[in-house]
């Protein structure tokens, strides 16, 4: 510490991501639009892992069991990229993660007791709310003023992400969803609690 | 502006956080004394200007910190970053600790508040991150608000403090360093002898649950 001399002037560069314009120094309302994107899906694919954990858990013996492990090898590998970004990027994390976690598997595991139809609507109605949210995304980042290779950056991630989730949408009606007991009333509920999630977790 | 605000701060001692620091402080950077005028929140803004400018100060300390210990290729120790970053802001009070109790008494009031949590809240931020913190769950929010319950209560030992150099507040903050550490690793245990006691609590039942015979499907 006595070596430290506050009239040192200091051109560094700190060595946790190097780039050209740090994401501190993008403009506030910029940043601000970015970090909440980064927030709310980093706990979107944090839901989605521990829906994917508890359908898992119950169905994981049976034949679907594979394909559900592939969806959720590709939802553990989207959620990598939103934990990196979070990281490097020094974005808050929503205070409400340990919630999306009990009922993120919560939610799967109870959607897979009742059957494995019913499993599947969850993925269908989950990944249907998730594309519709990423669509939104990539809408706000096509439009944006902003040339930074931090918006490039996301437009790439979110469209291959918005890309997987409609396949898992596709793979989810393809296995039987919409002939699982109270189709469209689980649906809308489950499409009402992501919309609910989304909103909170984009400020909290 | 700034060297105005510079200059004011000499004076806080003798005039507190106020118009009266600001004026001197004008008059002594060379500018008329009414120019105090040009800051619409008067003293307020001499506070904030204070903490904000203490708090850039410790942002550049960090970042030397963490580039000699890369230089060495030394791993960084985190509670001893912690706590030498903590001093180390905690002793650019010393200059005006005579009118600091008046300076918290300022940031506590409802309408500065926002302001300064927000610079707290950025300031401990910063700590951990550049003592190598990643986190992306809950406990972002844990080691923050342990961090900002660390550093209030140590700055309010600070102020009743007469012992040469500071010498018990640091003890105190040693103290406190090794009590955090010590619950994480209590915390840490517990997790992992939790988990080897409810299989052995499970196993318990599933012996009692043979002998009673439940579940027994060969008949």
């Amino acid at each position: 510490m006595a070596l430290f001399k506050l009239t040192r002037v200091i051109q560094t560069r700190c060595n946790f991501g190097v780039r050209n314009i740090s994401f501190q120094s993008l403009d506030p309302e910029t940043r601000k639009v970015y970090s909440r994107f980064i927030r709310v899906d980093h706990a979107g694919e944090f839901g989605a892992d521990r829906i994917y954990a508890g359908q898992m858990a119950v169905l994981g013996k049976t034949d679907v069991g594979p394909t559900i492990q592939h969806m959720w090898d590709q939802e553990k590998d989207h959620l990598q990229t939103f934990t990196n970004m979070i990281s490097e990027h020094r974005v808050r994390p929503t205070v409400l993660h340990p919630i999306w976690n009990i009922a993120g598997f919560a939610l799967g595991a109870g959607t897979a007791l009742i059957g494995k139809e019913a499993a599947m609507a969850c993925t269908v109605a989950v990944e249907e709310s998730i594309t519709d949210h990423y669509n939104k995304q990539l809408r706000y980042l096509l439009d944006s003023d902003d040339k930074s290779e931090y918006r490039d950056h996301l437009l790439k991630k979110i469209k291959q992400f918005r890309d997987e989730e409609m396949e898992h949408h596709d793979t989810g009606l393809e296995h039987g969803a919409v002939n699982a007991p109270a189709y469209q009333v689980l649906k809308q509920t489950i499409q009402a609690g992501c919309v609910a999630a989304i909103w909170l977790s984009e400020r909290i | 502006k700034v060297k105005i605000l510079d200059n004011a701060l000499d004076f806080v001692v003798d005039h507190g956080w106020s118009r009266k620091a600001l004026s001197c402080g004008a008059e002594q950077a060379g500018y008329a004394g009414v120019a105090e005028g040009m800051f619409t929140g008067g003293g307020d803004d001499l506070v904030l200007y204070f903490i904000q400018k203490c708090n850039f100060q410790l942002v550049e300390y960090l970042k030397f910190t963490v580039e000699e210990h890369e230089s060495k290729e030394e791993k960084i120790k985190v509670t001893s970053f912690i706590r030498s970053a903590v001093e180390y802001r905690l002793r650019m009070i010393i200059p005006c600790i005579g009118a600091w109790p008046q300076a918290m008494g300022i940031l506590a009031r409802p309408d500065i508040f926002p302001k300064s949590a927000e610079e707290l809240a950025k300031m401990v931020d910063d700590i951990w991150y550049y003592a190598g913190d990643r986190s992306a769950d809950i406990n972002w929010y844990t080691k923050r608000g342990i961090l900002a319950k660390l550093y209030g209560s140590t700055q309010l030992v600070m102020l009743t403090d007469q012992s040469p150099d500071f010498k018990d507040t640091w003890e105190f903050l040693d103290r406190r360093i090794s009590d955090i550490s010590n619950f994480a690793k209590i915390s840490q245990s517990v997790k992992d002898n939790g988990s080897a006691f409810v299989e052995t609590a499970f196993s318990g039942a599933k012996v009692l649950k043979n002998i009673a015979g439940f579940g027994d499907t060969k008949r």
